[in-house]
């Protein structure tokens, strides 16, 4: 018998579609240690479901137009969020696209952040504009590539600080 | 038509998460052809935008947001009545302008309307 005492925060990080059913499994769980347990749940809990919730629609979802998300490419980049995307960076907004791809979207200070996704070439349009300013930085990512996730990663946890 | 009348945009369910609407929802579709549709204020209320779209069009919709001429002018964007499919029918103009242009100007279309609130939810 193993027991892992950790301290629960008094707040956790807003993870939508957390619900406190699912935070008292997670404080309960007697076999890892909490944080690694936090971590890979509550992003899982929120990426995944964004994910899985565009697995119902089919094609013409948008007024006639809308191709329906391709599901291996669902499972591959709910694979690619929990491989790759830290649990305490501010989880995306992810909505489908017209082209049957997805877009995940941060709202950060005066920024606002998209990843448009395609779903069979995995590749990505990253566009940030801030407001305020009308600056805009824009980059093609293959997410694919870790070392192309680790700058992503790295650009939202610089902007995530600015917001801070 | 004036510069501060509302032009309705009807927003798909899908394209709401936890309230927050993406800025897709003010980025043109192919089908489109760089006009997006809108309702003008001035000749309909916000609910039956919704009506005619989701009852008469047979579309779906969560509810309605607005940006203003205004909103678009500083945009370098123009407004036109379009009353061929239905009288109340306007586009916003987003031609000649490039895929990511256009992102960043449905972006501060989108954030304009967020900014006004729901003008209409079912």
């Amino acid at each position: 018998m193993i027991t892992v005492t950790a301290t629960v925060p008094e707040e956790l990080p807003h993870v939508p579609g957390l619900s406190p059913d699912n935070l008292e499994i997670i404080r309960n769980h007697p076999l890892a240690s909490f944080h690694k347990l936090v971590s890979n749940l509550c992003l899982n809990l929120n990426v995944s479901k964004q994910l899985d919730d565009f697995r119902a629609l089919q094609d013409g979802w948008l007024e006639g137009e809308g191709v329906a998300p391709p599901t291996p490419g669902l499972d591959w980049l709910s694979e690619g969020f929990a491989q790759h995307f830290p649990w305490d960076l501010r989880p995306p907004y992810i909505y489908p696209t017209v082209a049957g791809g997805v877009q995940a979207e941060w709202s950060l200070g005066s920024n606002e952040v998209s990843l448009t996704i395609d779903l069979e070439s995995h590749f990505g349009e990253w566009h940030e504009l801030d407001l305020e300013t009308g600056a805009v930085h824009e980059r093609r990512l293959n997410c694919d590539l870790t070392s192309h996730w680790v700058w992503l990663v790295s650009r939202l946890q610089s902007l995530d600080s600015d917001d801070a | 038509m004036t510069q501060d009348s509302l032009l309705f945009r009807q927003v798909n369910p899908n394209f709401v998460r936890e309230g927050r609407i993406t800025s897709q929802v003010f980025k043109p579709t192919p089908k489109d052809g760089k006009l997006l549709s809108v309702y003008d204020g001035e000749l309909i209320t916000a609910q039956n935008s919704y009506m005619h779209y989701t009852v008469r069009l047979g579309f779906s919709s969560l509810g309605v947001v607005a940006v203003t001429p205004a909103e678009c002018g500083k945009l370098d964007l123009r407004v036109n009545s379009d009353p061929i499919p239905f009288p109340e029918h306007a586009v916003i103009d987003f031609r000649g302008y490039s895929n990511n242009q256009i992102t960043s100007k449905a972006k501060y279309l989108k954030d304009a309307a967020v900014t006004r609130g729901w003008e209409y939810t079912r």
